[in-house]
């Protein structure tokens, strides 16, 4: 498959690229799922939002910003009781993906508000002139008008996500980034960390190009 | 309309409405200060003022999307400040409303656009479909069912949200300032629906509008706001004919031109010696508008009448004219005429150029 890699080699580099797939597919979704809502309480909970409340908006926003500030190899090994709790274990692939979701929910969650305050008020203006209530308005005005924004967001983050994988290394998740460092690195064999780079560009590249695709299709504008 | 004898009760009853925002350095604005509005059943109400008259915050109270501090909203008999948030969306669905921006969702085709209150509504979808159908084809928009939005014209798209509002079939529709980023042919377009769809299906209709031509174009009875008070109402015809507040003069001069053009009366000759020239205003509407007035004034009373500035028009309907006459003649003769003038409905007022000029 990579002539310039010795089979063994080439067993450990599929199994890396698999290891970073799961770790950046489970951690988005996890950031998907728990980011959307938490996006639509802060956007809800904004001056001049559908249920205005500083009490819920001010915590929750310096939370995400504490979050997002802190340099996600400090926050992979602050975590690590968090992590031992919800995976039963603090080393591996699957516990690399706590502290994952935890720093792109917090990343998504800011994308996917600053998607929410795109959408004209007009809008939410007239659902609410229609007798919209607020759930109605937030899943059937918001989301769906948010969603060319919304799909870039997902995009940034799995870029990202690419991104910080390769520090999971530190608590064992292994990933393309760790066979860099060990192999690349370490027992300098550049062909390794070229052809781990080389994968990283094209894999970010596939990323991006579909989300873009993505965002195209579903913009009606 | 109900079949009693006794007025029927308006279909809007605002009383006493007061609106104030806080402002920056603790300045308040007051958008509303003590409006009380009746709008009846079937007629087409317009709202006028400048940006910050209030008549925005205005109309957003009729459906509760602003809240009035004090007073009262009264719309189809039912008090909308004592409901419930459930009980009021449930009367929201009972008033249209339409925007100056459409605000159609542009992720929904037309037909998902005007299907969506149906939607929110709970209707099945079985019923949505053929509801959508007949709303689109009310505004002659069925062939574009399937366009997004983004592309169909202004005026395609205020038609979009005027089906969306209609469709479920509303008694009442709120239009705010619905023909104002349209240009002038389209914005004819869109009033001659609204009015089209008032005779059709019976609607009440208030409008708001920046535009004194909008009210002529299409209103029964209009109220000219500033500074968050109805300065003056009533019918559209009086109002433009004669109206009282200054404010409301400046509004219809640009739609009806009330002035006489400055440097007019500079050029008139000077009365005869003994006698007198005056400049009158002469509004001709009601039974008498088509008699010819002046030349028998002329005749009867011996006075000269020169035409300075005139207009025929037609408001609402109605038509009348607008004479800037200059009489010569004895002083005593220029009364009588005025007099005669009164007898036969025609409404006479003294100009004073100065005052039109500046």
């Amino acid at each position: 498959m990579i002539p310039w890699l010795s089979p063994m080699l080439e067993q450990l580099f599929v199994e890396a690229a698999l290891e970073t797939l799961t770790m950046v597919a489970g951690a988005a979704a996890i950031a998907i799922l728990l980011g959307l809502p938490l996006a639509l309480l802060l956007h809800a909970t904004d001056r001049g939002g559908l249920a205005q409340n500083g009490l819920v908006n001010r915590p929750l926003g310096l939370l995400i910003n504490a979050v997002r500030s802190t340099p996600f190899i400090i926050l992979m090994v602050a975590i690590v009781p968090f992590t031992r709790l919800v995976a039963g274990t603090s080393i591996g692939t699957g516990a690399a993906i706590v502290p994952l979701s935890l720093a792109a929910t917090a990343f998504i969650a800011r994308l996917f508000e600053t998607a929410f305050r795109e959408v004209d008020r007009g809008v939410v203006e007239a659902a609410r002139a229609m007798g919209a209530t607020r759930p109605q308005i937030l899943w059937k005005v918001l989301v769906p008008e948010a969603m060319p924004g919304l799909i870039a967001a997902v995009t940034v983050t799995l870029v990202s996500l690419v991104g910080y994988s390769a520090m999971a290394g530190a608590v064992g998740g292994g990933g393309l980034g760790d066979l860099g460092i060990r192999f690349g690195y370490q027992r300098f064999m550049p062909e390794v960390m070229a052809s781990v780079v080389a994968v990283l560009i094209l894999f970010v590249q596939g990323l991006q190009s579909l989300g873009d695709w993505l965002v195209r299709r579903v913009r009606r504008r | 309309m109900p079949v009693s004898s006794a007025p029927p009760d308006p279909a809007i009853r605002l009383r006493g409405l007061k609106r104030h925002f806080p402002g920056r350095g603790g300045v308040t604005t007051r958008a509303l200060d003590g409006v009380s509005l009746d709008v009846a059943a079937g007629e087409i109400f317009g709202i006028v003022g400048r940006s910050g008259a209030g008549k925005s915050t205005l109309i957003r109270c009729v459906n509760l999307l602003e809240r009035p501090d004090s007073g009262a909203v009264t719309v189809l008999g039912q008090d909308l400040l004592a409901l419930d948030g459930r009980a009021l969306r449930e009367r929201r669905r009972g008033i249209g409303m339409v925007f100056q921006h459409f605000n159609l969702l542009s992720s929904r085709t037309v037909a998902q656009n005007v299907a969506f209150p149906l939607e929110i509504a709970g209707v099945p979808a079985a019923e949505r479909a053929p509801r959508v159908a007949e709303a689109l084809a009310l505004v002659g928009l069925a062939e574009k069912a399937e366009a997004y939005p983004a592309q169909l014209s202004g005026g395609q798209k205020q038609r979009v949200g005027i089906a969306r509002a209609l469709a479920p079939r509303p008694r009442i529709l709120l239009c705010d300032e619905a023909t104002s980023a349209l240009d002038p042919e389209t914005t004819q377009e869109i009033l001659a629906l609204i009015r089209r769809l008032r005779d059709q299906l019976d609607l009440t209709v208030l409008l708001i509008t920046h535009e004194m031509a909008v009210v002529k174009e299409i209103c029964d009875r209009v109220a000219v706001m500033e500074r968050g008070q109805v300065i003056e109402e009533g019918r559209v015809f009086d109002v433009f004919t004669q109206p009282r507040h200054p404010t409301t003069r400046r509004f219809i001069a640009d739609t009806i031109g009330h002035s006489i053009p400055p440097g007019t009366v500079a050029r008139l000759p000077g009365p005869r010696e003994g006698e007198e020239r005056r400049l009158l205003q002469v509004l001709f509407a009601g039974p008498n508008s088509t008699r010819s007035a002046i030349s028998e004034a002329s005749r009867r009373f011996g006075v000269d009448l020169n035409i300075i500035s005139g207009r025929i028009d037609e408001i609402a309907g109605e038509p009348f004219g607008l004479m800037a006459l200059a009489a010569y003649g004895p002083a005593a003769q220029i009364e009588a005429t005025v007099a005669w003038f009164g007898e036969l409905g025609l409404v006479v007022t003294p100009v004073e150029p100065q005052a039109e000029a500046a």
